[in-house]
């Protein structure tokens, strides 16, 4: 499964049409159009519209484009699946979502729509926003429900609403989740993308964080300012050592398979899958 | 008296347009443009709007656009939701 990188995902709502022409400015590595909290419930036709007739003929750049819908417990959802896909979205993050049930569910609306509009099935990506204690606890089992999921995302909001506490500075009431949905990532072979950091004003207060999500094993995290764009890829970025060591690993793969050879070493140290791994995932996140 | 056929969307703000259309009308398309850009951008303008009513299925409708310097995709946006409200289509 190819997995683009993916260190910055700059939500932008998608009833502000200056948004559309500001957000690629900032080169996030995705920009986030949102269909959901940031859109009042009576502009959500115009928000679906507006971001329809703006894919069709805008250039995003160098950022890909995700669309976060709404709920498939809201009436909305399956109104936003059937405008976006004949669009042209490709990816889409679903909120709320919380069971394998979900990802099936919304695969089969995703099918439907892209029979309708003449779009190999298959083509629409998923990322499961993972925000409830519910959608927690069933995160490995979710994430398994369709090969359309290329991504999970951790919302903190709802999760703490949901958990019965609140958020703090420290983020240790998001820990468990924090070490958990990483590794079903891992698991699974896709990507993990940390929640927001809301204080935008507090740019060290985002780097420890950043770090620390890095730490844990997720691979970007979603940001609501284009000023936190850069610290987080600086976060998530690999060290040159490490680009240097997953380009050799690379090379001497390629030698290898050319020989026949099954087992080859690399810098004195004998390579194996687990290495090889690592070497692709720091090699998607430079973009190579 | 029938239900209103007038559908309005968008806002009074920059790079954004508010839309109103009307479906009573009988015959043709009659737009009126409110934009300090008409002189450089009114046929375009002009242009964006019949080209979202045609995609739409509109043959007949008044059309009032205050422009805030939309782009045609803006216009374009807002002119198809303006006629799905006029239509009474549920926001859902």
């Amino acid at each position: 499964m190819k997995m683009n990188r993916m260190r910055s995902m700059l939500f932008s709502p998608a009833n502000n049409p200056k948004m559309y022409l500001k957000a690629p400015v900032f080169r996030p590595d995705c920009i986030l159009f949102d269909l959901e909290d940031s859109v009042a419930f009576t502009e959500k036709d115009a928000a679906r519209d507006l971001l329809c007739e703006a894919v069709k003929v805008l250039d995003f750049g160098s950022s890909d484009v995700c669309v976060r819908v709404n709920s498939l417990r809201t009436p909305f959802c399956e109104k936003d699946i059937k405008a976006i896909v004949p669009a042209g979205v490709r990816f889409i993050r679903l909120a709320m979502c919380e069971s394998r049930d979900d990802v099936i569910q919304i695969s089969q609306m995703l099918s439907e729509a892209e029979k309708e509009s003449g779009v190999e099935e298959g083509s629409v990506k998923v990322q499961c926003s993972i925000e409830t204690v519910k959608g927690v606890l069933n995160a490995r089992e979710t994430v398994t429900g369709s090969d359309r999921v290329v991504s999970l995302s951790f919302g903190a909001e709802d999760y703490t609403r949901s958990l019965g506490t609140k958020r703090t500075r420290e983020g240790r009431e998001l820990m468990y989740a924090r070490m958990y949905l990483p590794v079903v990532a891992a698991e699974r072979g896709i990507s993990a993308i940390d929640t927001v950091y809301s204080a935008i004003e507090d740019a060290e207060g985002l780097k420890a964080e950043a770090d620390m999500a890095a730490n844990y094993g997720f691979t970007g995290k979603s940001c609501i300012h284009p000023n936190q764009i850069d610290v987080i890829h600086s976060a998530f970025m690999p060290t040159e050592e490490d680009v240097e060591h997953a380009r050799k690993v690379m090379t001497a793969l390629e030698d290898a398979k050319a020989k026949g050879e099954g087992v080859f070493v690399v810098d004195g140290k004998m390579v194996d899958e687990p290495v090889i791994q690592r070497a692709r995932k720091v090699l998607m996140q430079i973009g190579e | 008296m029938g239900e209103s056929r007038i559908g309005t969307a968008g806002r009074d703000k920059p790079q954004d347009c508010l839309v109103t259309v009307d479906l009573e009308r009988k015959r043709g398309i009659n737009i009126t443009l409110n934009s300090k850009m008409e002189k450089m951008f009114g046929e375009a303008i002009h242009k964006a709007v019949e080209d979202a009513l045609k995609e739409v299925g509109v043959k007949a409708a008044d059309v009032t656009v205050d422009d805030f310097g939309s782009l045609d995709f803006t216009i374009k946006a807002r002119t198809k939701t303006a006629v799905a409200r006029a239509r009474g289509d549920e926001n859902e």
